[in-house]
């Protein structure tokens, strides 16, 4: 088993001017902080970035004056941060390493305005005109079809991690938003608006991961890692388009793992690239029966408040989602929520959480890799 | 009437090689080209070497499909990069040829209003995009309401 001692990030955001170095960095600096662990105990790191040059690891930890220590770069799309996570659990499990870096960093603004530009040299499906929302959006539309969801409720969930959003001041948009501005912004692919797509952005994340015995010297509030799942979208899913069958099949093996059920969740970190993914994903964690994810926003049980408050942090959509930040800020948030520092946006007494990654499309329109990751006190 | 597409023109480019081929003559309809487990039966596409299914290690055949589809879901794209006609019709469209075979296709000739989930589609070549590169049409298989 792991814990995590420290965790840090930077406020998401658009920030020209700086890169990812010296976002890691910060983030690095931040998470050491929090642990009280000095730089020199760190014994690896693994990194999650999706657009930048080779090597982005070395070049955060050089800025630490870190060097010379195993560094693993991943890449796995939205995800990969969360497979940086997932590498570094295992590695620390299996007692190859007691002390390590886990970092997740991004920078976007620069590089890219509007749609992410993955047409050129991937699947055919995004050779057909396949952008990001369009993914979501078709399975928003037979959501729709099949189970009368609405329009309006695939909206509220915009209007809640907005909400959210407007008390964490880690938060790229920490401003609220009416369901009438969410529904009235420009349609961008059916059923899905403008205010409903995560936005472009920069920033960085990290976490101090160490061995369950080494945890102690550093915090009396440890956060042990349950269960971390890393899978991928399978072809032939065989569970309709309104179904993300890699997430059903994650979440199955992590409560599984950690001997507990959806019902003893306190607080989610959940994917919600596009509003229709969190209100999929909340059926297919198990937070609702299949088809009331609608209902579920609507009663307000995904609220800070409410009966199991998904994305409290403000989610990708407030929040932000520098792309392969976004694994390891969520796993930030959580060690936070869980350790009762989150101020305003605070889940009362929260012993128990899950963070949801997706990163990615394909085969057909499932993630191409998904992760589950269950913290707790 | 409706055009048939029986070849490329000066100016246009297959969207990849091996996906589509087009109609041999009047009577015939464009086809996708997909594979067909040897051991299973299984039918996948685009061509896979190995069956997504069973666990047979033969490599798959060919197999010309899609003649015909259903829709499962659809958007109209409004937002989209610049090298496409915006907005168009993206659909999920269900194969009948094998268990859980869906392909992913922009859909033609249609008003997006008139569009059904669970009606039948029949299979089209045309225009996808704009090949940002050469400036070629880029032609590839898209689907459109059956016998309209």
């Amino acid at each position: 088993m792991a814990a995590i001692v420290g965790a840090g990030m930077i406020r998401f955001g658009k920030f020209p001017d700086r890169y990812i170095e010296d976002m890691g960095a910060e983030a690095c600096l931040n998470a050491l902080e929090h642990a009280g662990m000095g730089h020199k105990e760190i014994q690896a790191a693994f990194v999650g970035n999706v657009g930048q040059p080779p090597n982005a690891g070395q070049r955060i930890l050089d800025e630490i004056g870190l060097s010379g220590i195993p560094t693993f770069n991943h890449e796995n799309a939205c995800g990969s941060s969360s497979a940086a996570f997932r590498d570094a659990f295992t590695a620390v499990s299996s007692g190859l390493y007691d002390r390590v870096l886990v970092v997740g960093a991004e920078h976007m603004s620069r590089r890219i305005k509007g749609l992410i530009p993955i047409e050129d040299g991937t699947n055919i499906q995004f050779d057909m005109g396949l952008v990001m929302p369009s993914v979501f959006a078709l399975m928003g539309m037979r959501h729709m079809a099949e189970y009368g969801t609405t329009r309006e409720q695939f909206a509220r969930i915009s209007v809640k991690n907005h909400k959210h959003g407007a008390l964490n001041p880690y938060a790229q948009y920490q401003k609220e938003l009416t369901l009438e501005e969410v529904l009235q912004s420009p349609m961008i692919a059916d059923p899905i608006t403008l205010l409903q797509c995560t936005p472009i952005g920069d920033g960085a994340s990290a976490v101090v991961l160490t061995s369950d015995r080494e945890a102690g010297r550093y915090t009396t509030k440890p956060v042990y890692v349950r269960a971390s799942v890393f899978t991928a979208g399978r072809y032939k899913k065989g569970t309709g388009a309104a179904t993300i069958e890699s997430c059903v099949r994650a979440a199955r093996q992590a409560y599984e793992t950690a001997g507990i059920g959806p019902e003893d969740l306190d607080v989610i970190e959940l994917h919600d690239c596009f509003t229709v993914h969190e209100l999929i994903a909340t059926e297919d964690l198990g937070l609702c029966p299949k088809g009331e994810g609608g209902r579920l926003v609507d009663e307000g049980a995904t609220a800070l408040g409410g009966r199991i408050p998904v994305n409290p942090s403000g989610g990708l959509l407030s929040k932000g989602h520098p792309l392969g930040a976004t694994g390891v800020a969520q796993i930030v948030e959580l060690v936070w929520q869980l350790r009762g520092e989150c101020g305003k946006r605070q889940v009362p007494g929260a012993r128990v959480a899950l963070a949801h990654n997706g990163g990615g499309i394909g085969p057909g329109l499932e993630p191409a890799a998904m992760s589950i990751t269950i913290l707790s006190r | 009437m409706r055009t048939k597409k029986y070849r490329l023109e000066e100016n246009e480019i297959p969207i990849r090689e091996g996906v589509f081929v087009f109609p041999r003559n009047e009577e015939d309809s464009p086809h996708l080209i997909g594979s067909r487990c040897r051991a299973c039966g299984d039918v996948v596409f685009p061509k896979r070497h190995l069956c997504t299914v069973c666990d047979c290690r033969e490599r798959m055949e060919e197999m010309l499909l899609g003649e015909k589809g259903t829709l499962n879901t659809y958007t109209v794209v409004r937002v989209g990069y610049p090298h496409y006609e915006l907005p168009y019709v993206l659909a999920l469209v269900d194969l009948p040829e094998g268990n859980d075979l869906q392909v992913l296709a922009q859909i033609e000739d249609c008003d997006p209003s008139a569009l059904r989930i669970g009606m039948p589609l029949e299979l089209t070549l045309g225009k996808i995009k704009t090949d940002p590169r050469t400036g070629k049409t880029v032609i590839g298989y898209k689907y459109r309401p059956a016998g309209a």
